[in-house]
């Protein structure tokens, strides 16, 4: 059963008690909440996702739901709450949709040190996997729907997940994270995707959410072998440039996007060696999408990683 | 400290190092601190002679002159001092006690 084939007020009743158990892959999340705008946009958001029946294993627990006393009425909040703590301040009301979204990108953040996690987005398209890694602002979400668009497989927008024992990446196919003019560009590139409600004025601007393709939910559990590294940087009005990066500078600036490379030690370290190893890695300036992805449609994939030890 | 004086250097007690090479480049992780560092080849040898036994910088520049197959000449003396000076500002080398 997919959240998409359950009645709204079957997904509003079971989001409001004992919360919705969403099977997005790596995690099962349960999501708790009453909050009415929040429960139409996750059966939008989260329409081809499969609802986990039975009572089982959680990995996730997050609650997004209003403060009691005076703040249910007065200048209105939504709190998010993780495994009955609160580990942020409230956020305006208006901003309960990002926060789920910022809330899940939390919980793994924190807890999922099973995997190297890097900040960034990842697709694949016949075996072929590219790892786009980058900070809020780079670009790196706008190129990956464009991708999407293009036919590539959504992995992730947010998180490579890296496996230590094999360096395969597992899938986390979420809602894509639009933000600012982005939120256009891709609505003109692509009209046929479902883009979520706009919420201005975020810390991050303006901000929407792609629901993401049916066809990457249903292979949230295949796993990709990474291909390429590209760390992106958009610039705008600036001619497209994909430039080669030597293999160590690319392991170093891999680590300092991820999240938990140091935390990990030697694990991290190895799974990294394992990742550069297989993959061939590029810097890409880029102004224009169409000029980018005509680019990385021809990338020829690593003949084979030189390597010494 | 200056380094180049007659002074001994050693990988701080407690490092491990792990390494891997591509192209003309080291990556070293540090097993003990959890650093991790990207080198050029000298700096990459530089540690790797420290590594292998204790030196001081004269004898650290020809072990390292004649791995890389160059003359010890000022210039390597210079770089594998100024080499020896950012590790020990970053807690990689440290003097030994004798």
């Amino acid at each position: 059963m997919r959240v998409g084939e359950l009645a709204e007020r079957e997904v509003a009743a079971r989001l409001e008690r004992p919360g919705l158990d969403l099977d997005t892959g790596p995690f099962v999340v349960r999501l708790e909440t009453p909050i009415e705008n929040l429960v139409e946009e996750v059966r939008f958001l989260y329409h081809d996702f499969p609802v986990v029946q039975d009572d089982g294993f959680v990995d996730f627990h997050v609650s997004i739901s209003q403060p009691s006393g005076l703040r249910r009425w007065w200048r209105r909040q939504a709190v998010f709450r993780f495994d009955g703590a609160m580990p942020f301040e409230p956020l305006p009301f208006r901003m309960a949709v990002p926060m789920l979204e910022w809330s899940l990108n939390w919980c793994a953040a924190t807890e999922a040190h099973q995997y190297v996690m890097i900040h960034s987005a990842v697709v694949e398209r016949n075996g072929l996997t590219i790892i786009l890694p980058g900070v809020t602002g780079s670009g790196k979400s706008t190129l990956c729907a464009a991708l999407v668009h293009r036919g590539w497989r959504l992995l992730s927008d947010e998180f490579a997940l890296i496996r230590p024992r094999d360096g395969r990446l597992v899938p986390w196919p979420r809602p894509i994270s639009l933000k600012g003019r982005s939120i256009d560009v891709i609505r003109r590139l692509a009209p046929e995707f479902r883009v979520g409600s706009s919420v201005p004025n975020t810390e991050k601007g303006t901000v929407a959410h792609l629901q993401p393709p049916a066809e990457s939910v249903r292979r949230a559990n295949d796993t990709a072998a990474p291909t390429w590294i590209v760390f992106p940087t958009y610039q705008a009005d600036t001619p497209t440039c994909l430039s080669p990066l030597p293999r160590a500078r690319a392991f170093f600036r891999l680590a300092d996007c991820s999240l938990n490379y140091e935390l990990l030690g030697r694990r991290g370290f190895e799974t990294l060696l394992q990742v550069m190893e297989s993959c061939d890695a590029y810097d890409l300036t880029y102004g224009r999408l169409e000029e980018v992805l005509g680019l990385l449609d021809v990338l020829e994939p690593p003949k084979s990683a030189a390597t010494s030890a | 400290m200056n380094p180049t004086r007659n002074v001994v250097w050693q990988v701080s007690e407690g490092s491990r190092l792990l390494w891997k090479s591509w192209d003309d480049e080291y990556v070293v992780f540090d097993d003990g601190s959890g650093y991790t560092h990207v080198l050029d080849l000298v700096a990459g040898e530089v540690l790797k002679v420290l590594e292998e036994a204790p030196a001081d910088p004269s004898q650290l520049t020809h072990r390292v002159a004649s791995r890389l197959d160059l003359t010890p000449d000022p210039k390597l003396v210079g770089r594998v001092q100024e080499t020896i000076r950012k590790f020990h500002e970053v807690g990689r080398v440290e003097p030994t006690l004798s």
